[in-house]
């Protein structure tokens, strides 16, 4: 891995935190691709640089996103405004505030709070891999893509509480970023599209692929013997067959269920939006990766162990339980799970933590001290 | 796309093009290459397909189910004329909660008059490779078989699941999954069972149907019947083998790897399938 030259491109930072900021990301340079088109000589921006992330062999293609390619200097752009609380009403909470990078991008509260005070009526979810989250965002999927959701948040009363116009504004008297969405998008003009689509380049960037798991996935270790038992019972339909919706890599099919946490329907879930009542009472089945360290689980945050929810899938589900899963009531059949079957399991979801992701530097807060992080990383190598 | 990319996309149109006028005198008539759709007509014994919770429909036992899930796949879809065999799919992957996946297009079909489609239902030995179809990332996620059912094997075939009646106000869920199966011992749905060679359980279908010929200009719609009740119907009751299957027959419904299980749906899964094709527009030139 090597550290592209930011510098070669027009950057004219004026806070030294700007510069501070190295990708270890790999870039592809479009320049790499000869025999291409004559291109057009750069703007007084520059050509922004195309960013080509590697992923291990056993990872699904990458979603493309024809209309927001992901560049370093957009990438680099939606980090700072990822974690910058100019985005909100009275400048203090960012969308970081909701999303923290050590416990994947989730919140630790089981109600997220807004800048006035109000509750999220839903737990903040994590964000791992969400570059192929593309049968919907949200627990219901009730938004196409990473760039429509990154448009909720920020003038949503209860949330940031910051309308479109003024963010907007804000940024475009901003010292910095007219530089740096000049980088990014070819001018320093700022709309709230390229907003979002930073933002949501910025996410994109959030890839999971080196936990103990995917290491031993690799052939570069073994799992432990218990490990290794977990994962059998991870797939086994007699024990846990947690992977027909938490399938691997990914640990999320993306895919909407209802997994019985209710046995009537509280929160319609999918059905509110799609207004087919066979939707009702379902969610989209979130990535496993990290889940040992991102408690409250479920939609409403209403488990604070991983072993509550190993509890409640050891379940006898009474079988009125509108859209129940037939992957639940079908637990009925055989007997539950014992303690030492569920110990077993956790060993398993034990190895979905990926250090290398709740500690990467290129995620971290840009602003914080957390910075020179970066600096140690290279070191080490 | 890039400039490449864009001309490779023309220079495959072309080449299909140019496999449409193959062999013609005349180009100048066939000019336009022809588009098939392949839909599916899903039924239970010819009622239409609604999904729910309540059992709403009744298997060849006499068990009332009902259906809330359907996913499967099939691979190497193919028509057939007397002269030609064109594939018009690879792999397509259905599920009745994505209305995207119901239907696919192939456009290029030669000018022949076609008399059937063949499909292999599920993946062959060749296909049914672990993460070889990664790329299409749904079917991956969604299909993807257990590693402790069969290290390199890839997917599922099937997933139909539901509820079906225990007794007259008391329902339990059935999975119906269907692939292949391979055995290392750490199963622990099987333990200890060893097998290194694996089991296979698709099946490649022929379906006939009144011929059709496609004019100039036209377009052509497949429609794959599909009737669901048949996987639970014994397929041939005069060939001595009893493959009738019924929910109870597997009281815990761990059929993945079963191998009872999976062979009566290997039996009677062929019966489920009919097709029809349609000439839609076109002209005599
Ligand atoms: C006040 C807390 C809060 C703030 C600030 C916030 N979020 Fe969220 N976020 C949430 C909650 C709560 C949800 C779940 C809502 C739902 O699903 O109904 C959520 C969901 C998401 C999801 C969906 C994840 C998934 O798996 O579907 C993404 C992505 C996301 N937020 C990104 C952002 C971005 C980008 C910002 C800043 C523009 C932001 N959030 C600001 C609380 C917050
Ligand atoms: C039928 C599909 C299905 C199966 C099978 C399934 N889950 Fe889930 N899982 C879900 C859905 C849907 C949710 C979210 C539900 C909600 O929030 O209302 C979920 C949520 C979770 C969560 C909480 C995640 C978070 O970030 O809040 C964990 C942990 C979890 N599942 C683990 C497992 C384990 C372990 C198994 C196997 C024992 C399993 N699941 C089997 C569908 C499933």
């Amino acid at each position: 891995m090597k550290f592209p030259a930011v510098s070669g491109r027009p950057c004219r930072a004026r806070h030294p935190w700007f510069a501070a900021l190295a990708l270890v990301l790999v870039a592809a340079c479009s320049s790499d691709d000869g025999g291409g088109p004559i291109e057009p000589p750069p703007g007084p921006c520059g050509e922004p640089t195309p960013l080509t992330l590697t992923l291990p062999g056993y990872f699904p293609a990458l979603p493309p996103t024809p209309d927001n390619p992901l560049t370093v200097e957009g990438v680099r752009l939606g980090r700072f405004l990822f974690y910058d609380p100019i985005l909100s009403a009275d400048s203090t909470l960012a969308c970081a505030g909701c999303h923290t990078q050590n416990i994947a991008f989730g919140d630790f509260r089981r109600f997220s709070e807004g800048v006035h005070g109000d509750k999220s009526p839903r737990q903040a979810p994590t964000i791992v891999n969400p570059a192929w989250n593309v049968n919907g965002v949200f627990w219901d999927g009730r938004v196409a893509g990473l760039e429509e959701q990154a448009t909720q948040p920020v003038p949503e009363p209860t949330e940031m509480s910051l309308p479109w116009p003024d963010a907007v504004q804000r940024l475009q008297s901003h010292p910095d970023y007219p530089d740096m969405f000049c980088a990014a998008f070819g001018s320093t003009e700022i709309t709230k599209e390229r907003v979002v689509r930073a933002i949501a380049q910025f996410e994109r960037t959030f890839i999971s692929t080196n936990s103990k798991y995917d290491r031993w996935k690799r052939g570069e270790i073994q799992l432990a013997p218990e490990e290794m038992r977990g994962y059998q019972f991870f797939m086994a339909e007699s024990k846990g067959d947690c992977f027909h919706c938490h399938g691997e890599p990914l640990f999320s099919s993306g895919t909407f269920h209802n997994n019985g946490i209710d046995t009537t329907i509280v929160d319609q879930g999918r059905g509110k939006f799609s207004g087919n009542p066979a939707d009702d009472g379902k969610f989209k089945a979130p990535s496993l990766r990290n889940i040992m360290e991102s408690p409250p689980y479920m939609h409403d945050g209403r488990f604070i162990t991983v072993r509550q929810v190993l509890e409640h899938y050891n379940q006898t589900f009474p079988t009125d339980i509108p859209n129940l899963d037939p992957l639940m009531l079908k637990r009925n059949n055989f007997p539950p799970m014992t303690d030492a079957d569920l110990d077993t399991l956790e060993f398993f979801l034990q190895t979905l933590t990926d250090e290398d992701f709740l500690f990467n530097p290129d995620l971290s807060n840009p602003f914080s001290p957390t910075v020179p992080l970066v600096v140690r990383k290279a070191q080490k190598r | 796309m890039s400039t490449r990319s864009l001309v490779l996309a023309v220079s495959s149109a072309l080449l299909l093009v140019g496999i449409g006028c193959g062999g013609d005198d005349d180009p100048v008539t066939y000019d336009t290459p022809i588009k098939v759709t392949t839909s599916f007509s899903l039924n239970i014994d010819g009622q239409g397909l609604i999904l729910g919770d309540a059992p709403n429909y009744t298997n060849s036992s006499g068990t009332m189910y009902s259906i809330k899930t359907l996913r499967f796949v099939i691979t190497d879809v193919v028509l057939h004329s007397a002269n030609a065999s064109v594939k018009i799919a690879d792999l397509h992957y259905y599920n009745v909660a994505d209305p995207t996946t119901q239907s696919f297009q192939y456009t290029g079909l030669p000018h022949e008059e076609w008399t059937s489609v063949s499909f292999t239902f599920g993946l062959d030995e060749t296909d049914n490779v672990r993460d070889k179809y990664a790329s299409r990332t749904q079917f991956q996620l969604d299909m993807q078989w257990p590693e402790n059912l069969g290290a390199n094997l890839g997917y599922h075939y099937m997933q139909l699941e539901g509820n079906y009646a225990t007794g007259p106000s008391t329902t339990a869920a059935y999975t119906t999954h269907m692939g292949p199966r391979q055995l290392d011992g750490t199963n622990p749905d099987f333990p200890g069972v060893t097998d290194a060679t694996p089991y296979h359980f698709y099946f490649k279908v022929t379906l006939p149907f009144t011929p059709v010929h496609i004019h100039n200009e036209g377009r052509g719609e497949l429609t794959i019947n599909f009737n669901l009740n048949d996987w639970y119907k014994d397929s041939d009751p005069t060939d001595g083998v009893d493959s009738e299957y019924d929910f109870s027959d597997y009281p815990n419904q761990i059929i993945m790897g079963n191998l009872d299980a999976q062979g009566k749906l290997h039996s009677n899964g062929r019966f489920c399938f009919s097709a029809d094709m349609v000439a839609i527009g076109g002209h005599h030139d």
